[in-house]
């Protein structure tokens, strides 16, 4: 017999038994499983986003933290850059007037040792152009030139080429140098002479002094005197000779000082 | 020797008895169980698991597959029905190459128990998801005209199933006893292989036309026919 009512029945049965018992042990718990699997997975990867997403937004936020101090470095180094240029320039700036400064000194400095060894240079060359001078009119003078300079002398007093206001005041006292013996003829002469120009009171006193090189001299007793001797001659020279050196020594300075400019 | 296990009577009192249908069916579901309990008893849903709950995840998660692929809807309510069924069959299917057991499907007590199963789960799904009026709906489509031939198509369709699970799994143990008996040597090996693989195949074939009429009383009408005919074709030429 190839079917069974009963046993058709018993199987139903077991089968609705197996199903459920199945259900019980197998799908629930697997399924359960399954899904609880995934939704870990699922977190996980979540979370695994989430981490993504916060280290994406940490990398931007170094990033521009980055570049914010890049720019700040950069602004300082710049800043820096130009305050070590300025701090250079006001070196140098001062450096050069530093060294202007000292060049300067120098400079005056030069010029002045410059124009002390002029001075020195002109005194003695005056000294020797003098004492040459001096020597040579030494030399010659003898009585005769000493005559000769009496002539001169009196002629000058007759012509009124000798200014004798200065010795008006004082005319009881005056005395006459004069670089030699000055002859007793020509004393004569010229007392007659200052007498008629100063007047009759003059009392005159004749000495001799070889300083004078060669000439007379009038003095009052208040100090005045009447000169005409060589020395006022070789005085003028000096004077002269001054004069020139002085505008030499200062062409040659304005000729440097163009040269420098 | 028997055709069918159902006549191998073990204990009757009056109109209950114990055959070896019923004992054998008893040891699959014993087997199937307990097996499914000491795996699932420690069960965890971390993502290291043992070997035992990997193979049932994998077992579970294929029919899940196979059920959505061909029903196009959430497979959950369908899997204790539908999975149940492919492991009864596959279990006793498979078991038959064990010397001395006699597969429960090779009844046609079991098998036609089964078909029954699944023509009343067609319209337990298809009322539950389209209401009763939608479900019945379907019987008078296209026309009213066809409702006798939709009755008798639902009825015949019930019986191949029955049957074909049967014709195979009895004619696998019987050609495997003729044999035995004929050529004792290498042929019935060859037999017994080729009956775990019609094994395998009858019970995917089982599971999922059960799916396919299910499905096809739980979806709109559109679509119904060529599938199941699709189906029909497909499982008759595994048939052959």
């Amino acid at each position: 017999m190839l079917f069974d009512w009963f046993t058709v029945f018993a199987q139903i049965i077991n089968f609705l038994i197996l199903m459920f018992l199945l259900r019980r042990f197998l799908y629930r718990p697997i399924i359960n499983a399954m899904q609880d699997r995934e939704r870990l997975v699922r977190e996980r990867l979540e979370a695994a986003e989430q981490k993504r997403l916060e280290a994406e937004e940490e990398r931007q936020r170094y990033q521009a933290q980055n570049q914010e101090l890049r720019e700040h470095f950069e602004q300082k180094q710049g800043q820096a850059e130009e305050e070590v240029q300025a701090w250079r320039r006001q070196a140098l700036q001062t450096a050069r007037q530093e060294v202007d400064a000292i060049l300067q000194e120098w400079r005056k400095s030069v010029q002045q040792e410059k124009a002390s060894f002029n001075t020195e240079l002109r005194r003695f060359a005056i000294q020797q152009t003098y004492a040459v001078a001096g020597q040579a009119i030494r030399d010659l003078a003898d009585a005769s030139l000493e005559e000769r300079i009496v002539d001169v002398f009196l002629s000058q007093l007759n012509k009124g080429e000798i200014d004798l206001s200065k010795l008006k005041n004082s005319i009881d006292g005056i005395t006459l140098r004069s670089a030699f013996e000055f002859p007793l003829k020509l004393q004569e002469q010229v007392r007659k002479e200052l007498q008629a120009q100063l007047g009759k009171d003059l009392s005159l006193r004749f000495e001799t002094d070889p300083d004078l090189t060669a000439g007379i001299e009038l003095a009052a007793r208040d100090g005045h005197q009447v000169a005409w001797n060589l020395r006022r001659y070789l005085e003028a020279l000096e004077d002269e000779l001054d004069s020139q050196f002085q505008q030499a020594a200062h062409g040659s300075k304005t000729a440097s000082d163009s040269a420098q400019a | 020797m028997d055709i069918s296990p159902d006549a191998w009577v073990l204990w009757q009192s009056g109109p209950l008895k114990l055959n070896a249908t019923i004992l054998f069916t008893w040891l699959i579901m014993a087997i199937l169980v307990i097996g499914s309990w000491l795996v699932t008893r420690k069960i965890s849903g971390a993502l290291t698991m043992s070997k035992g709950q990997n193979m049932l995840e994998v077992i579970v998660g294929g029919v899940l597959d196979q059920i959505r692929e061909v029903s196009q809807q959430d497979p959950r309510p369908y899997l204790p029905f539908i999975g149940s069924l492919f492991l009864f069959i596959i279990t006793s299917n498979v078991l038959a190459i064990v010397p001395g057991f006699q597969p429960p499907t090779g009844s046609l007590s079991t098998t036609a128990a089964l078909a029954l199963c699944v023509f009343l789960a067609v319209p337990v799904f298809g009322i539950r998801m389209q209401g009763l009026r939608g479900y019945f709906k379907q019987y008078v489509q296209p026309t009213p005209i066809m409702l006798p031939f939709n009755i008798i198509g639902e009825l015949s369709r019930t019986l191949a199933l029955a049957v074909r699970l049967f014709g195979n799994i009895m004619s696998g143990t019987l050609i495997a006893a003729i044999l035995l008996a004929i050529a004792p040597l290498f042929f019935p090996i060859l037999l017994q292989a080729l009956g775990l693989l019609t094994g395998v195949i009858q019970a995917y074939i089982f599971s999922i036309l059960a799916m396919v009429y299910i499905a096809s009383a739980t979806r709109a009408h559109s679509g119904r026919e060529e599938q199941s005919s699709k189906h029909e074709g497909h499982q008759a030429g595994k048939d052959a």
